[in-house]
């Protein structure tokens, strides 16, 4: 079920009813309610799949329990976390990774010379979150692991946290002590927070439904036809696909935050105004949060993280980046994406430079940007648009022959929109969703924060009009995270 | 929790009349004429409406239409006489034309080229090889001095039937089309994804039927134009159709070729040209092009016929 279908208008306000008017008497029930919707949200999908979610939740529930028991042995609660680890890995590697590693073998061996024929690849269907769901429940044993939080004993929560459907697809991956401890305590419902709520529903709608699916025919056509564009049309695609991207997923995210926060359960911000960062550290710290600080705590930290060597951390850099682009997807093109942001961000970290924009944003003490500040923030956006051409091209060769198109030989020729549309619409719609976005840059929770309750409605209504105006009947309109 | 109902309603209210403005201010709404059953039971638009139809969110296509006093979409009135050189134009949706300023139909296009004469274009959305005989044998007397009658015919939908019955029509929630938001949203597929939805669940609550197989559509189309053309009397001297080869079963056409029937294929300037679109980007039918094509096709057929040579001289 998707967040933009008929569908979900029609499944979320029965389920927020029934769990706010009718499963409200107890805390039991109203989790076991919020289980048994998140089961029946991901099942309309592929029921078949529920039992990679169940399996995954009953192995990480005992092992979080076991390795607490044994927290005086350290070796038998090691060995209980390798089993956490160990499942949720197979399950992604069978699902994910099983034949990009054999293609990847079969092409290591004819590059020595020796041809196989292989019958190994599968025909396997992806689950849809399944790159989400392993790690958050990873997190948790893992968080157990490090004493940062004691094992729930209550199976129901505990199920309804892994499976929690406004982020079962694709997050934000929520950490037991965030999540979990929302779900086992009672709650209670609030105005503000559902009309926050409703305000993020519509602005991710946005992002979704009019920058991101706007743009998203442009961006298809110029990569699947890039050999016949001249250089300007495939700077084009990519800076669109930069924008398609963050509206996508950004746009996912709201969605998720708000809809969770109808339920009265905070998750946590995913996005935080990436296109407006200052350098590439920065703008790690402003995209896909959650991830990042997934593998900060779990992967970082315990190699050392920067309190190593500089060596050392240098190569820690490296590991999450090659990590985290290999999280995206099997394939090479998201292994060299990692490899490009790593090289990318190392010299900002060796130029110390790396937490300098930590807790501040760009025009911090003015309304317009200082000169160095809106240099700083497009080189940033040209170095990440062009890591994107790795990240959307079908292969290496692909990418590697995107860009020596763009630099063999610049050509400028007026892009055509595939379907005869004005392109100057999309120009427009662009420069009006920058200069909003912005305005309200200091706060991703409050995309609508005016003081003027005229003003409020109006940015509201025209919201609606936009999607009215960009709405597509005849388009595609799953998310593009939901392939990781 | 009522505060947030309350709110909400008022938001909506205060929303819907925004929208309202704006979809009325920037006319992204279509004006559809209203159409009305005559006494001979065929559907005309009501004369005298004149308005806009717009294709595309952003209103990419705006085009102007003007219905005379016969019902149809025309910028002339339709006054056959005998001293005239007079051709019909019998069709569906291409030839009643909405999806073009009515002053650059296919008609006039043909008048431009050809001196001297007017050209009557009879179309209406979904009329089929029925409607558009019927329509001719209830209006005989403005027919009979018309000089040519030609009758577009799309050969995979306008040979489905072999009489003519009136196929009744109903605006589904007419008392929602007085918005034009709603009349907007309906255009623009708003609703599709829900309509999808409703039947999809119809669908799980009927039993599946076995797919009805065995039936030669191409069979069945000759002899549905057969059963009309004999039904009609169908006047080989005075009518002509016009139509895709491209698109039509050559045994159809070989009949067409044995029996006398004489046909303008569009679909052979429409191959040559093929490297030029001859469709609208934002609608299936005809662009400029694609009509011009249509005209001096429709041209060169009149040109070579006796009528129209006895006239000249």
């Amino acid at each position: 079920m998707l967040f933009n279908s008929p569908s979900f208008a029609i499944f979320l306000p029965i389920v927020f009813i029934l769990y706010w008017f009718v499963f409200n008497k107890s805390l039991k029930k109203q989790n076991t309610f919020l289980l048994v919707s998140s089961y029946l949200f991901y099942g309309l999908w592929d029921w078949r799949f529920l039992f990679l979610i169940l399996a995954s939740t009953i192995v990480d529930y005992l092992v979080g329990i076991e390795i607490d028991r044994n927290s005086n042995n350290p070796g038998k609660s090691k060995n209980y976390l390798y089993l956490s680890v160990l499942f949720n890995v197979s399950l992604l590697g069978f699902f994910k990774y099983f034949n990009f590693f054999t293609d990847s073998f079969i092409d290591l061996f004819e590059i020595l010379g020796y041809t196989i024929k292989s019958t190994w690849t599968l025909n396997i269907i992806l689950p849809v979150g399944i790159s989400f769901y392993t790690f958050q429940t990873m997190s948790y044993s893992l968080d157990i692991y490090y004493k940062r939080i004691k094992p729930t004993t209550d199976f129901l929560s505990f199920a309804a946290f892994v499976s929690f459907f406004p982020q079962l697809v694709a997050g934000p991956i929520e950490r037991a002590s965030n999540l979990l401890t929302q779900i086992t305590s009672e709650r209670k419902i609030n105005y503000n927070q559902i009309s926050d709520g409703l305000k993020l529903i519509l602005w991710g709608l946005f992002k979704k439904m009019v920058i991101a699916d706007g743009i998203a025919p442009i961006v298809d056509d110029v990569f699947a036809n890039y050999d016949s564009y001249p250089a300007s049309s495939l700077i084009l695609g990519v800076t669109l696909f930069s924008f398609q991207v963050y509206g996508d997923f950004s746009g996912y995210s709201d969605i998720a935050i708000g809809t969770a926060k109808l339920f009265g359960i905070e998750l946590m911000s995913n996005f935080k105004f990436p296109n407006f960062s200052r350098n590439v550290a920065e703008y790690w710290q402003r995209w896909h949060v959650s991830l990042s600080t997934w593998f900060r705590h779990y992967v970082y930290i315990p190699l050392g993280g920067s309190r190593v060597g500089k060596l050392k951390s240098v190569r820690n850099i490296a590991v999450i980046f090659l990590v985290s682009g290999f999280w995206h997807g099997a394939n090479w093109t998201f292994i060299f994406w990692g490899a490009f942001h790593a090289l990318a961000y190392i010299p900002v970290f060796l130029m110390g430079r790396n937490t300098i924009y930590k807790n501040s944003v760009v025009g911090e003490k003015s309304f317009f940007p200082s000169f160095i500040e809106t240099g700083q923030v497009l080189l940033t956006f040209g170095i990440v648009t062009f890591s994107r051409i790795f990240f959307r091209s079908e292969s290496l060769t692909d990418a590697f022959s995107f860009i020596g198109r763009i630099f063999g030989n610049f050509e400028y020729v007026t892009y055509q929109h595939p379907q005869g549309y004005r392109m100057v619409d999309y120009f427009i719609l662009l420069a009006v969703f920058v200069i909003y976005e912005y305005r309200i840059r200091k706060d991703e929770r409050r995309p609508f924060h005016f003081k003027n309750r005229g003003v409020r409605f109006i940015a509201y209504a025209l919201v609606i009009f936009a999607i009215m105006l960009f709405y597509d009947s005849g388009f595609d309109r799953s998310f593009i995270y939901f392939q990781f | 929790m009522w505060k947030l109902i309350r709110k909400m309603a008022i938001y909506a209210v205060f929303t819907f009349i925004f929208l309202e403005v704006l979809v009325r201010v920037f006319h992204l709404y279509n004006d559809l004429p209203q159409w009305y059953l005559d006494e001979n039971k065929t559907y005309r638009w009501i004369p005298g409406q004149e308005g806009y139809t717009v294709y595309g969110n952003r209103r990419q296509k705006f085009s102007q239409y003007r219905i005379n006093k016969e019902g149809f979409n025309s910028y002339r009135e339709f006054n056959p006489t005998a001293d005239k050189y007079e051709v019909a134009l019998l069709g569906d949706s291409f030839i009643e034309g909405f999806h073009q300023d009515y002053y650059s139909s296919i008609g006039k296009k043909i008048e431009n080229r050809l001196d001297g004469i007017e050209v009557y274009e009879y179309g209406h959305s979904s009329f089929d090889f029925a409607d558009q005989l019927h329509l001719v044998e209830v209006s005989k007397q403005q027919f009979d001095y018309i000089d040519l009658i030609v009758f577009e015919v799309k050969y995979e939908n306008d040979l489905r039937r072999d009489e003519y019955s009136v196929r009744y029509r109903a605006v589904t929630l007419p008392f929602l089309r007085h918005s034009k938001l709603i009349v907007y949203m309906l255009n623009q597929g708003m609703f599709d994804p829900l309509k999808e939805l409703v039947s999809d669940i119809q669908s799980l609550r009927k039993p599946k039927s076995e797919p009805v197989g065995g039936i030669d559509e191409d069979s069945l189309y000759l002899e549905n134009f057969k059963k009309l053309v004999r039904k009609y009397n169908f006047d080989k001297a005075k009518m002509a159709l016009m139509l895709d080869s491209r698109k039509t079963d050559s045994n159809f056409l070989k009949y067409l070729e044995q029996n006398g029937f004489r046909y303008i294929d569009y679909g052979l300037p429409f191959e040559k040209n093929n490297q030029r679109p001859t469709t609208l980007i934002y609608d299936r039918h005809w662009n400029d092009f694609g009509r011009k094509l249509v005209a001096k096709e429709i041209s060169s057929f009149i040109e070579e016929d006796n009528s129209w040579i006895n006239f000249n001289n």
